[in-house]
C-alpha cells in the first residue's frame, strides 16, 4: 500500500484518539503519559505493568477507560489468599439441574485491573498470565476465550515489599510495557485538589465500540516502520544484550541479561502505536526513544555491582539511547 | 597336712576367678605429676579410671579447689581408646596450684558404679603434696628489680614491612591507573574529541563528495537524504560539541544551541530535517527541485554558521595548496 494511502487511513481510523483523550481528560487531570501508555497497550494487545505509589490515579484511569469504550471492567484486588479459580472461575453443581455448571470468573472482562499483582502466591500470578498470554481460559473441559479487546492493567507498589511475591523475569516479560507512574505537577494536584473538595466529578460518557479499537489493532500493525528503524530497534536491544561490543564497556559489568527477542517485538509494535497516537502513518525515531523506556525497563536484568552502585534500568537504557547512533 | 593340701587346692583354683572378676570390675587411679612443689608452681592430678564398656559409674566431681589447693584448669574426662574393645579408660587431667606452705592432702575418691545390675564402689588412694618456698640468701643485700630492657631493632624485619608498603604503593598506584585508563577508554564515545580538520572544512569537504557521488540522479533518493543530514548532523556535532549523530531531529531542533543561530537558518533546517526523515522513514519522494533546494540549504546552513575567520583559513589553505 503507498504510504499516501497508509497515512490518509491512519489519520481516518485514529480520528478517536482526540475524542478519547478529551473524554478522559475530563476525570483525569494530568497523568498524559499513563494514558498514552494504556492506549499503547490498548491498540498493540499489549498488557501493561503499572508501578507507583498509591493515590496515582491508577484505577481511576482504567474504570474511565473502560467507561468511555462500552466494555465491561473488573477489578481483582490480589491478596495472599487468593486462589486461581477466584480469577478465572469455577464449575459449581447446580442441584435443580444435577449437573455442573460453569461460573466466569472476573477475568472474563475487556478491561482488567489487577491490583497489587506482588501480593498474591506464584499459583495465582501464573493463572493470569496464562489468560493474558493464551487469551483463554480453561474452566472444567471446558475453553472460554476471553472477550476483545483484553487488556490487563496490573500494578505494583514499590515501596512495600514485605509479604510480596515479586514476579520472576520470565513473567514480567509477558507485559508489553512496564510503565512507571510520577507524581503529577503542582498544578496539576491544585486542580485535584479543587476538583474533590468541589465534588465536582464528570461523568464518562461512552463514545467509543469495542470493535472501533479491534479495527483500530489492524491499522496499527499497517503503520509503516521503514528498514531503518527495524535496524535501530535492533541496534537498541542488542546493545543491551552484548554492550562490550557496541562501545559501553562500562556497562558489560551491569547488565546480567539484556533484551529478549519480544523486546524487539514489542518495541517495534509499541512504536507503531505511538505513531498511531501521534497519528502519523509511518514511524520516526522519536517514536522509538519515546517508548524504550516503558518497553525494556523490565527486560533488563541487572547484577549486583549495578545495583550497589544505585544503577537502574533507566540509566542503562538511557547510556544505550546516547549511544545508538539514529538512522 | 591334708587340710594344707585342701587349702592349696582351693586357693590354686579360685585364683583365675579372681583375675576374672578384676578385669570386669572398674579399676579408679589416682596419681599427680609431682609430690613437691615451689608456692606457685602448677602441678597436675590426673584421675583414670578403666571400666567395662557397659558399666554405668558416677564420675566425681572436682570443684575449684581441693582443700587450699586451687584448681587452675580442669580438661574435663577424656575416654582413651585400649585395646580390648570391651574396656573403656577415662581419665580427667586438673592442673593445680597451692599459695600456702606445708603438707596438703587430697582426699581419695569414692566412685559409685553399676554392673550387671549389681552397685559397687571403687575408692581412689589420698595424695599428699608438700609445698615449700624457695630459699632466700640472707646474707646477700637486697637487689632492685630489673628494669624494662630495650629490645633490639630487627633490622631485617623493618626492611620487610617498608618493602610491603612499598609493594603496596605499587599496586595502589597500578590498579588506580588502570581504572582511570578504563574509564577514559568507556568515555571515548561519549567525549567529542575536536577533529583535525574544522568543522566547516569536514562539511564542505563531505558535500563536494556528496556532489559528485550523484546518488539522488541514479534513483537512491533515501540514501541521498540520509547522508546529507548525516553531513548536517557531524557539522552540528563537531561545531557545538553535543552528541548530534544520537540526537533525533527533534531532540536537534529543540537543542540549545539553536537558539545561537538564526531564525532563517534555523528554518532551513527545520525544513530539511523533516523533509529527510519523510524520505527516510515515510517513502516520501520528494519533487526533483527539493533534492537540490535541500542541498542548498544544507551548505547555507553551514555557511552562515561558520565564524568568518574560519572559513578565511580554509581559504589560505586553498590558496597555499
Amino acid at each position: 500500500m503507498d504510504i499516501r494511502e497508509i497515512n490518509e487511513k491512519i489519520q481516518q481510523e485514529s480520528a478517536f484518539i482526540d475524542l478519547l483523550n478529551l473524554e478522559l481528560g475530563k476525570v483525569i487531570i494530568g497523568q498524559k503519559y499513563m494514558l498514552d501508555r494504556l492506549l499503547i497497550g490498548l491498540l498493540s494487545n499489549g498488557h501493561l505493568l503499572l508501578e507507583g505509589v498509591p493515590g496515582l490515579a491508577k484505577t481511576l484511569a482504567i474504570k474511565s477507560l473502560s467507561s468511555a469504550i462500552y466494555a465491561k471492567f473488573s477489578r481483582l484486588q490480589f491478596t495472599p489468599d487468593l486462589l486461581p479459580a477466584d480469577l478465572i472461575g469455577t464449575l459449581i453443581y447446580n442441584q435443580k439441574q444435577e449437573q455442573f455448571t460453569v461460573r466466569k470468573g472476573p477475568l472474563f472482562a475487556n478491561f482488567v485491573l489487577a491490583d497489587e499483582i506482588n501480593r498474591a502466591p506464584a499459583k495465582v500470578q501464573s493463572a493470569l498470565l496464562e489468560a493474558m498470554q493464551e487469551r483463554q481460559v480453561t474452566i472444567g473441559d471446558e475453553t472460554f476465550k476471553l472477550p476483545e479487546p483484553f487488556l490487563v492493567l496490573a500494578t505494583q507498589n514499590p515501596i512495600e515489599q514485605e509479604g510480596t511475591y515479586p514476579l520472576p523475569e520470565a513473567q514480567l516479560d509477558r507485559f508489553m510495557l512496564k510503565v512507571v507512574i510520577k507524581y503529577p505537577s503542582k498544578e496539576e494536584e491544585k486542580l485535584i485538589i479543587r476538583q474533590n473538595i468541589a465534588q465536582e466529578f464528570p461523568k464518562i460518557n461512552p463514545i467509543i465500540e469495542a470493535d472501533t479499537i479491534v479495527k483500530a489493532r489492524h491499522a496499527v500493525r499497517e503503520v509503516y516502520m521503514d528498514e531503518k528503524i527495524e535496524k535501530y530497534i535492533l541496534d537498541i536491544v542488542f546493545a543491551t544484550r552484548f554492550p562490550k561490543e557496541n562501545n559501553l564497556r562500562k556497562l558489560d559489568s551491569m547488565i546480567s541479561y539484556g533484551g529478549s527477542p519480544r523486546a524487539s517485538i514489542n518495541l517495534a509494535l509499541a512504536a507503531k502505536a505511538y505513531a498511531f497516537i501521534k497519528r502519523r502513518g509511518y514511524v520516526i525515531p522519536e517514536d522509538v526513544r519515546a517508548i524504550c523506556h516503558d518497553v525494556m525497563r523490565h527486560r533488563i536484568g541487572l547484577t549486583y555491582e549495578a545495583e550497589a552502585e544505585n544503577i537502574t534500568t533507566d540509566d542503562v537504557i538511557n547510556e544505550v539511547l546516547n549511544i545508538v547512533e539514529v538512522p | 597336712m591334708r587340710n594344707l593340701i585342701l587349702k592349696c587346692f582351693l586357693i590354686c583354683s579360685l585364683m583365675p576367678l579372681s583375675f576374672l572378676s578384676m578385669s570386669q570390675g572398674v579399676v579408679a587411679i589416682m596419681k599427680l605429676d609431682t609430690n613437691i612443689v615451689v608456692v606457685g608452681q602448677p602441678f597436675s592430678l590426673e584421675l583414670s579410671i578403666t571400666q567395662p564398656k557397659d558399666a554405668k559409674l558416677i564420675w566425681p566431681f572436682i570443684s575449684d579447689s581441693i582443700g587450699l589447693l586451687e584448681v587452675i584448669k580442669n580438661d574435663g574426662v577424656d575416654t582413651i581408646p585400649v585395646d580390648d574393645k570391651s574396656i573403656l579408660l577415662r581419665t580427667q587431667k586438673v592442673t593445680m596450684m597451692a599459695f600456702d606452705t606445708g603438707f596438703f592432702t587430697i582426699p581419695g575418691f569414692t566412685i559409685d558404679y553399676k554392673l550387671q545390675n549389681a552397685t559397687a564402689k571403687v575408692y581412689t588412694d589420698p595424695l599428699t603434696v608438700k609445698v615449700f618456698l624457695m630459699p632466700v640468701d640472707t646474707t646477700k643485700s637486697i637487689k632492685d628489680i630489673h628494669p624494662i630492657q630495650d629490645v633490639p631493632y630487627d633490622w631485617m624485619f623493618i626492611g620487610l614491612i617498608g618493602l610491603g608498603v612499598l609493594v603496596l604503593v605499587v599496586i595502589i598506584w597500578l590498579v588506580v591507573r588502570y581504572l582511570k585508563k578504563a574509564k577514559k577508554r568507556d568515555d571515548v564515545a561519549k567525549v567529542i574529541l575536536a577533529p583535525k580538520q574544522s568543522a566547516y572544512e569536514i562539511a564542505m569537504n563531505s558535500f563536494e563528495q556528496l556532489k559528485q557521488e550523484e546518488i539522488w540522479q541514479q534513483g537512491d533518493v533515501k540514501k541521498y537524504y540520509s547522508e546529507l543530514t548525516e553531513i548536517v548532523r557531524a557539522y552540528i556535532q563537531n561545531r557545538w560539541m553535543i552528541p548530534a549523530l544520537e540526537f533525533t531531529s527533534y531532540e536537534i531542533l529543540e537543542h540549545a544551541f539553536i537558539k545561537q543561530i538564526d531564525a532563517t537558518e534555523n528554518e532551513k533546517l527545520v525544513y530539511l530535517l523533516r523533509l529527510a526523515d519523510l524520505v527516510k522513514f515515510a517513502k516520501a519522494m520528494p519533487y526533483l527541485s527539493e533534492h537540490e533546494l535541500s542541498f542548498i540549504n544544507a551548505i547555507q546552513f553551514v555557511d552562515s554558521t561558520t565564524p568568518p575567520a574560519e572559513k578565511e583559513m580554509l581559504n589560505q589553505k586553498g590558496g597555499e595548496a
